[in-house]
């Protein structure tokens, strides 16, 4: 029996028609999702390296992605200058004083870069530099409120996020105590030009001042001599002991001796001093607070690991679902047979 | 009536819309056959299974003492979760790391508890195994009569076990089992029957697509040939197991069947075309570290290469060979006395 179709041509034409409306509409379609038909907005920034964010990279605004870096270069400064695109939809909230803040996981979770607006109302002009929130700029406009820096997501990206400020107060700490305590020995040492340095050599002098006092005082009045030999003893003892520096320290360090010079510079040395253990106890406080996050937080992290290694397990059935068959005909094995070493002998002359 | 039921009834649309049908129905049949869960979990087994595989691995590279230790990480898990049918896979595998490392006392002791679990488990394929196994032992040792016993016995378990086989398993042991009995039969001088046995384990070994196991049928069948002055016969099989390993990329094969066919070659006298094979057998055989392989080339190649008027060729084979004789131990060949 002879099978035919009628109005064959018609049918072909109309599939062909409506295949190549579909082929435009699918081109468009793509385009719009790749937003060839749509305007960037691009910014400047710099990084102090380009780990972690090559172009191409995601840039989110509270969990939306608003744009990407677009490219990046090694300045003559070593440091990579980064331009960055923020999507048409998103520009309007891209406000002055904005910042932008490199996320990166120390436990190798990868990196998210973020952007935080700012508070004013004018909206961020075109090509502007924008600075990284671990920048001095950044975190001057972060510390004078100015940009709208949102709570994160969960304790733990909060703490990833604190860890690198933290480190760096930390470290800024520990190289102004430093230098202070280099201050304070060189100045014992009688080799600083700065307020306590002046202090000891203003002490060394008036004591060479006294020495002459007395010699003076020895010649010209000799009928003063029991009371002036008594001076002349005293200054005599006093030289020999701010000659020794271990009887010298003691003497700057005592309440109730040279330390009120020491303070007569108005108080600088031991502000510093001060506000330098203030700021340790204060980062002792934040490390022990964070350990005791981390300690708490154990379990959740325990539990995202486990759901990753099933997540994994799954992907790896559903991935061999397909490979059996595109209908999924072999369907997914449940276990793997274990099967002996299959092996003949291989005996022969020849 | 509806303009479906017209269209039903126009005898050109008919066909079209069966096939549609059809079509939606396989679709369908085929999405839903996804067997569902049924909640036992198989994680230390199949992680057994998987140590087991990278064993084999080892083992294809002839690294005996790598493929024991994944071997018996294999067994640790099967034991774990008393799963004997792996236990018995674990240990036949690790018997034959042991053979092949020439070590038949701890061979046969893996293939004896192997044999046990396999009966604690029931698994006639297993025991087939085992037993043949143990049979390999016997042939290494000389004792080809204990042997041919051995092999008779997984022969009928692996037969058993055959019949409504829902795995690969059985044939497979079959096929091992069939051909290691042809070896035993071939040693006793029963050629006919070695034969007979050795076109049923590559029937199975067709059948079931093992390249490898393919070639080894073909490998003896090509000694058994030789063995009756069938040179001819021998070369086309000794080549056909070359294709078949070419085909597994059994390299250790590959150095073999090569070795074979320039031997037979030899002593069909094509001198040039036998020198061909042995440098590819060479070739293969370093390739692989396979220094049995290298040994039997070098061996040949040299005073071939001098029979065939190549005496650069001879002496650079007679320097390898001696390089190979120290790095092995073995004492310099006196040298030949003057004419």
């Amino acid at each position: 029996m002879k099978f035919r179709i009628r109005h064959a041509d018609r049918i072909v034409g109309a599939f062909v028609l409506v295949a190549a409306a579909a082929l435009c509409g699918s081109i468009v379609l793509v385009g719009a999702n790749q937003r060839w038909f749509a305007r960037d907005y691009r910014f400047e920034t710099r990084f102090a390296s380009a780990a972690g964010v090559a172009p191409g990279t995601a840039i989110y605004m509270k969990g939306f992605q608003i744009g990407k870096i677009q490219r990046i270069t090694l300045n003559e400064g070593n440091e990579v200058d980064a331009t960055f695109v923020v999507y048409d939809d998103y520009y309007p909230k891209a406000r002055k004083d904005s910042v932008l803040e490199l996320v990166t996981s120390p436990i190798g979770l990868g990196t998210q870069l973020l952007f935080h607006p700012g508070k004013a109302e004018e909206v961020l002009a075109e090509g502007s530099f924008v600075p990284l929130a671990g920048s001095e700029e950044g975190r001057f406009l972060i510390e004078e409120g100015l940009v709208e820096i949102p709570p994160k997501d969960d304790t733990i990206t909060r703490l990833l996020a604190g860890i690198n400020p933290l480190i760096e107060d930390l470290d800024k700490t520990v190289v102004t105590v430093n230098r202070t305590l280099t201050e304070v020995n060189r100045a014992l040492a009688g080799q600083s030009s700065g307020p306590a340095g002046r202090i000891v050599n203003d002490a060394a002098k008036a004591v060479a001042t006294a020495e002459s006092y007395v010699d003076t005082l020895m010649a010209q009045v000799s009928d003063l001599l029991k009371s002036a030999n008594a001076v002349a003893d005293n200054a005599a003892a006093m030289s020999a002991e701010l000659r020794d520096p271990t009887g010298l320290v003691p003497r700057l360090l005592d309440a109730k001796g040279s330390v009120k010079t020491l303070l007569d510079d108005k108080n600088v040395l031991f502000d510093r001093l001060t506000s330098s253990l203030a700021e340790t106890e204060k980062t002792l406080k934040n490390v022990q607070g964070i350990t005791q996050e981390l300690r708490a937080q154990m379990p959740s992290i325990g539990v995202a690991i486990d759901e990753g290694r099933t997540a994994i397990k799954q992907a790896q059935d559903v991935l061999e679902g397909l490979k059996n068959n595109p209908l999924l005909r072999g369907g997914v094995p449940e276990r793997r047979e274990q099967q002996p070493l299959y092996q003949s002998l291989r005996e022969g002359e020849f | 009536m509806s303009a479906l039921a017209r269209a039903a009834r126009r005898p050109g649309l008919r066909p079209a819309r069966l096939a549609s049908g059809l079509a939606a129905l396989v679709l369908a049949a085929g999405c839903s056959s996804a067997p569902k869960s049924t909640g036992v979990v198989y994680a230390v087994r199949d992680k057994a299974a998987e140590l087991a595989k990278l064993g084999d691995g080892f083992m294809g590279t002839g690294q005996y003492e790598s493929a024991r230790r994944y071997y018996d990480e294999a067994l640790r898990a099967s034991n774990s979760v008393d799963d004997l049918e792996g236990g018995a896979a674990a240990l036949a595998s690790m018997g034959r790391a042991y053979l092949a490392g020439g070590m038949p006392a701890e061979a046969r002791s893996a293939f004896e508890l192997s044999l046990e679990r396999a009966v604690l488990a029931g698994a006639g394929s297993a025991q087939s195994t085992a037993l043949a196994g143990l049979g390999e032992v016997l042939v290494a040792e000389g004792d080809h009569a204990g042997a041919l016993e051995l092999f008779a016995r997984a022969v009928a378990l692996a037969e058993a076990a055959l019949k409504g086989a829902k795995t690969e398993a059985p044939s497979r042991a079959l096929a091992v089992a069939v051909h290691d009995r042809a070896v035993a039969q071939a040693a006793l001088g029963l050629r006919a029957e070695a034969l007979a046995s050795l076109a049923r384990a590559e029937e199975l070994n067709l059948k079931g697509k093992r390249s490898s196991e393919l070639a080894a049928n073909r490998y003896v069948r090509a000694s058994i040939l030789a063995s009756e002055g069938r040179l001819e016969e021998a070369l086309a099989s000794a080549l056909s197991a070359l294709e078949a390993d070419k085909a597994a990329e059994n390299g250790r094969g590959v150095a073999g069947d090569l070795g074979a066919a320039g031997r037979l070659c030899e002593r069909l006298g094509r001198g040039p075309e036998a020198l061909g094979y042995w440098k590819r057998s060479l070739d293969a055989a370093l390739a692989v570290d396979h220094a049995k392989a290298a040994r039997a080339a070098l061996e040949a190649l040299g005073p071939l290469a001098a029979s065939l008027g190549r005496e650069a060729e001879a002496a650079r084979y007679a320097a390898l060979l001696a390089k190979l004789d120290a790095a092995e131990g073995r004492p310099a060949p006196a040298p030949a006395a003057a004419p």
